[in-house]
């Protein structure tokens, strides 16, 4: 073996060596890869490999009573880009058509592009069209979603109340918010992988579900008075400069709230126009609490209602203050005292009940304590425990100083008097039915406790009416033409929230009332925040809730119980001047009247005699009392078995008694059955029949 | 008239007829085996590439399928001729390669691509003369210092014309450029000057002469650097530069021990970039896990032996150089290759033998592997 060769051995032994130990230096490097950094290599793939698509859900929508839809969805298309594809693959001036089928800018597009993220919105909630443009001009790495997009067909009607979604269908406020878990439907989330270039790969048996769509809610409220409510307020709050507003339509007897209306000035925020001032809120109420203080005290037997209370001729001391009244009264009654609203006699009154039993009463009304009401956010109000009511407290409570409520707990504590004495639960959701129309969510009336006995209520309605119809009363404004209104003004200083001190100039102004009062089927707060000095609550406040109640009534087509022409009217005398409409008005409504109205039909009997009230129910026989200016007493519960004097009779100074058993509620029943036929049926087309002769004759006239 | 077979025969010596039986299985059956994995990788890797660029999932495989029956028909040549037929081969080889290597210029004829000039078109087909210029290199080489191995001690008359004929090579290629290929070149330069017994201390200097070339030339071109720095810190630019070797090791770490299996891959949807050629390793690694990766290291490894054996056994100095040359062509460019994959070495855009997409590559690899198998069949190394 010569040199070379053996040389060549060697060096070859070595290079096979080398390359050997580089092959291990690999399998080494390899191993310690994989075993090192596998795990977080693995978690790092799996995030990278793997994508969701969520199928939205269409919120379910919202409507009002009556099926008026206040919220709905509509599908949109939402166009994206994948930026990394799509700088890649055009140029600026490509792009450019992108921009402008999308409406915007191609300075905004680069700079949307620009973002460095895998995944970017161009423009969500496009109508299809639009979208399509977009997608047509084939451009790699932009793509489009169906989105659903929430609307609201009636603006910005009720929004504080129905509420606000947000872009990604998520309940933001209001209704929308309380009840997001329903109305938003379930979406599905699919989870795949892809490719680095954004495609999914559905490789794996997916069990496809199809999202399901949110519940269609309908809600208490009525579009139609919603409406009324808010434009009437609207055009107050511009007149008074009041810096909001806001009014609760709410069905007495079940709770049912039928407006809710909260109204900012013009020129306030959006966050301010969505606010929900008659929930979220609480404001002094100043002398609407005068009907719940005169409540109180006749249920704990603390006054009757002739009893006679001096008001010191407009000063009175108490401690070392000196409460005012706004003109001086003598001695006043307790219609007198509500009618006039004198604080001095409502002083006397919180005093003579207590500071104990005054603010057991104010519980029993609800107040200090949220109504539940299905509105989120809503405020307890301000009512502090009677162990820190220094004697002033006790009398300024009875004007409604140092006490908070909101709107919505004042319309709940009137309602409990228009009703009769019991506290419900105000609410504003109805029902809530799924996608196949089963119902997910009944709402009844809830009645949470007596407040008041029945007659006490029917004495509060009487005195409360005297406000509106008193010779006297601070909510003559209020007046409804063909019904009677029961109710009360407030106005309040307004508490500076930094200081605590009330604002000399600055008031809340309120009417709260009901109506029918004979029947009551609405109460009505309207009260209107930061009015400048002299916007007193009946001059302000009352006309809104008239001219809201007279709009709701005729909207709920409630038959009027006071009829703007008087009783005599009706008889056939002859030769009296009354125009032609009444007259034939008269001649069309006489016989149904006569078969079926129960007051009216006792009105017409009774002539100026005692009326029969037998066999009506408490609330009837109230109200035909209340029309014939006849005080009652009442024993027993149910309907009305015996009275005294007898129908017919001549009255006496003193009040009608009557005497009630259950007994005969089937006959009642039937009663009541034809009554509400009367109210539906008969009572229109009379109306209607009347107009029609009327402009025959006018014609013939011609 | 002679007939053609008469002129082949004069040139080439005879055909010797071998029927495969006699070919040495330690060398073919990895080689089988790599290229068949290969097959399988392309046939993955390329479904979605195939379908987005032409429409059919099975271009690739389909071509690759040619380009392996190209490469068995040149093994097959290969593998019948004697060690005369061999050396008769140097001059047209390095001839063809210096002419597609400067043909690459004339226009019309070289292709430029991701901005170099790599690949010549031969009517239909693409061809990458690099690779068949390093192929011829190893001939020559061999032919060259199997002649001039009683000069070796001294640098003028042993590596000097090695280095010389060797430089105007590596420039062209270097020109294209494809710094790759320059560096397999100058790594094959050394290992046949190593073997043919070249002195440790002239191959030291001209070592590090060639290191500083190369340093130059990474810093003239800012791509390289950045690659470098990538390969430094591929995290710091995991979206940029560093990219690849992300993947890679997410592709290579995914894998785990066993792999996710043929097929179920994710990196190569398009995470990996060149996950059919370049990185097809890293596939391996993900679909066949950390086992697949070492099988494939040990197939390179039998190569390396088997070829390495025959060189040393070789008592023909141009035989065993040229055995040499061919095994460390395989088994450099596996190994450059999968350092790149693991991120040992800055990325190279070398592809990987038997197992990567490509057809001039194949049919080069499967000539190198031809030619050993003719070595292989010589008395002296049986």
């Amino acid at each position: 073996m010569n040199e070379p060769f053996r040389r060549r051995r060697v060096r070859i032994g070595a290079l096979t060596i080398v390359l050997a130990a580089l092959f291990a230096l690999i399998a080494l490097r390899l191993a310690a890869l994989v075993v090192f950094d596998g795990p977080r290599l693995t978690a790092l793939a799996r995030m990278e490999h793997t994508g969701e698509v969520a199928l939205a859900a269409p919120r379910g929508p919202l409507s009002d009573r009556n099926g008026e839809p206040l919220a709905l969805s509509a599908e949109t298309r939402s166009v994206y880009a994948r930026p990394p594809q799509l700088l890649a693959a055009s140029t600026p001036q490509e792009r450019a058509p992108l921009a402008a089928a999308l409406g915007i800018t191609p300075s905004a597009l680069e700079a949307k592009l620009h973002r460095r993220a895998p995944f970017v919105w161009l423009r969500r909630h496009l109508p299809p069209a639009r979208a399509q443009a977009a997608e047509a001009l084939g451009l790699d790495g932009v793509g489009a979603l169906n989105e659903y997009k929430r609307f609201y067909p009636e603006g910005t009607l009720a929004a504080p109340v129905v509420g606000l979604a947000g872009m990604d269908g998520q309940g933001l406020s209001g209704l929308e918010l309380q009840y997001d878990r329903l109305i938003r439907g379930e979406p599905v989330v699919l989870r795949f992988y892809h490719d680095a270039l954004g495609h999914p790969i559905f490789d794996s048996p997916l069990a496809l579900k199809t999202p399901e769509a949110g519940a269609r809610v309908v809600l208490t409220l009525d579009a139609r008075i919603q409406a009324l409510a808010e434009n009437d307020l609207a055009a107050e709050v511009r007149k008074s400069g009041a810096r909001r507003g806001a009014a609760v339509v709410l069905d007495p007897f079940s709770g049912q709230v039928l407006a809710l209306a909260n109204i900012a000035a013009d020129g306030a925020s959006i966050g301010e126009r969505l606010h929900d001032t008659a929930v979220q809120d609480a404001f002094e109420p100043g002398s609407t609490m005068k009907g719940l203080l005169a409540s109180i005290a006749l249920q704990d037997g603390a006054i009757t209602p002739p009893q006679r209370i001096y008001c010191e001729d407009g000063a009175y001391t108490v401690g070392r203050r000196v409460i005012h009244d706004d003109s001086p009264h003598g001695w006043l009654d307790l219609g007198g005292i509500i009618e006039v609203s004198s604080n001095i006699g409502a002083s006397k009154i919180a005093l003579k009940l207590g500071a104990k039993r005054f603010y057991d009463g104010l519980r029993a009304f609800g107040l200090g304590a949220r109504t539940g009401i299905d509105l989120p956010g809503e405020a307890r109000g301000i009512l502090r425990k009677p162990s820190a009511w220094r004697e002033i407290d006790l009398a300024n409570h009875g004007f409604g100083q140092g006490v908070a409520v909101t709107p919505i707990q004042l319309a709940a504590a009137y309602a409990a008097i228009a009703n009769g004495g019991y506290l419900v639960r105000p609410y504003v959701v109805k029902a809530a039915y799924d996608a196949a129309g089963r119902p997910l969510l009944t709402h009844t009336p809830e009645v949470l406790h007596r407040v008041i006995a029945p007659g006490i209520a029917h004495t509060m309605n009487r005195l409360l009416q005297g406000v509106v119809n008193g010779p006297d009363g601070t909510g003559r404004l209020a007046r409804v033409s063909d019904f009677v209104v029961a109710g009360k003004t407030g106005t309040a200083q307004m508490v500076n929230p930094t200081t605590g001190a009330y604002y000399q100039s600055r008031l809340v102004a309120s009417f709260i009332g009901f109506l029918p009062a004979g029947d009551p089927r609405l109460v009505i707060l309207v009260v209107l925040y930061d009015v400048a000095h002299g916007h007193f609550g009946g001059l302000t406040a009352a006309p809104v809730f008239s001219d809201i109640a007279s709009g709701a009534l005729s909207d709920l087509n409630v038959a009027s119980t006071a009829p703007h022409y008087d009783a005599a009217s009706l008889l056939p005398t002859a030769g009296a001047a009354r125009d032609d409409s009444a007259e034939e008005l008269a001649d069309q409504l006489a016989p149904a009247v006569l078969s079926g109205d129960d007051t009216t039909a006792a009105a017409l009997t009774g002539g100026d005699g005692v009326p029969d009230f037998s066999g009506l129910s408490l609330r009837r026989a109230f109200a035909l009392a209340r029309r014939r200016h006849f005080d009652l007493e009442v024993e027993g519960d149910g309907y009305v078995v015996a009275q005294r004097p007898a129908p017919g009779a001549v009255p006496g100074a003193g009040p009608v008694t009557l005497r009630l058993a259950p007994a005969v509620a089937e006959a009642e029943k039937a009663g009541a059955l034809k009554t509400a036929s009367m109210h539906g049926i008969l009572a229109a087309p009379a109306n209607r029949i009347a107009r029609a002769r009327h402009q025959a004759r006018r014609r013939s006239r011609r | 008239m002679r007939s053609a077979g008469e002129y082949f025969r004069s040139w080439f010596g005879r055909f010797e007829a071998v029927a495969w039986p006699q070919l040495d299985p330690w060398l073919y059956l990895p080689a089988a085996t790599l290229a068949v994995l290969g097959l399988l990788m392309v046939l993955n890797t390329t479904y979605f590439l195939g379908l987005e660029k032409t429409g059919d999932a099975f271009h690739f495989f389909k071509l690759q399928l040619c380009h392996i029956a190209a490469g068995l028909a040149v093994l097959a040549l290969l593998s019948q001729l004697s060690l005369r037929g061999l050396r008769r081969l140097v001059a047209p080889l390095m001839v063809v390669a210096l002419v597609m290597l400067v043909a690459l210029w004339i226009p019309g004829l070289g292709v430029v691509r991701g901005g170099a000039r790599r690949w010549l078109r031969l009517g239909p087909l693409l061809a990458e003369p690099s690779e068949l210029a390093k192929f011829a290199m190893v001939f020559f080489l061999a032919d060259l210092l199997s002649r001039r191995q009683e000069r070796m001690n001294a640098f003028a008359t042993g590596p000097l014309p090695a280095f010389i004929a060797v430089g105007p090579l590596a420039l062209l290629i270097l020109k294209q450029p494809d710094f790759g290929n320059t560096v397999m070149v100058v790594m094959l330069l050394f290992a046949m000057l190593f073997a043919a017994g070249a002195r440790l201390k002239h191959l030291g200097a001209a070592g590090g002469g060639a290191l500083a070339v190369l340093a130059l030339q990474a810093v003239a071109k800012p791509y390289r650097i950045r690659r470098l720095s990538a390969f430094l810190d591929p995290w710091q630019a995991a979206r940029g530069a560093g990219f690849q070797l992300i993947q890679s090791f997410i592709a290579l770490g995914a894998g785990g021990g066993w792999g996710v299996g043929l097929g179920a891959g994710r990196q190569k949807m398009f995470y990996l970039p060149q996950a059919h050629t370049d990185f097809v390793f890293a596939v391996v690694g993900e679909e066949f896990g950390l086992l697949g990766a070492i099988i494939v290291l040990a197939l390179f490894g039998a190569i390396l032996m088997r070829g390495m054996r025959v060189a040393h056994e070789e008592p023909d100095p141009f035989a065993s150089l040229l055995a040499v040359g061919l095994t460390a062509l395989l088994t450099l460019q596996a190994l450059v290759n999968m350092a790149v994959v693991i991120g040992l070495v800055p990325t190279k855009g070398l592809p990987l033998p038997f197992l990567s997409y490509g057809g001039t590559a194949m049919v080069m690899a499967m000539a190198a592997l031809g030619t050993l198998l003719a070595l292989a069949r010589r008395p002296a190394v049986r």
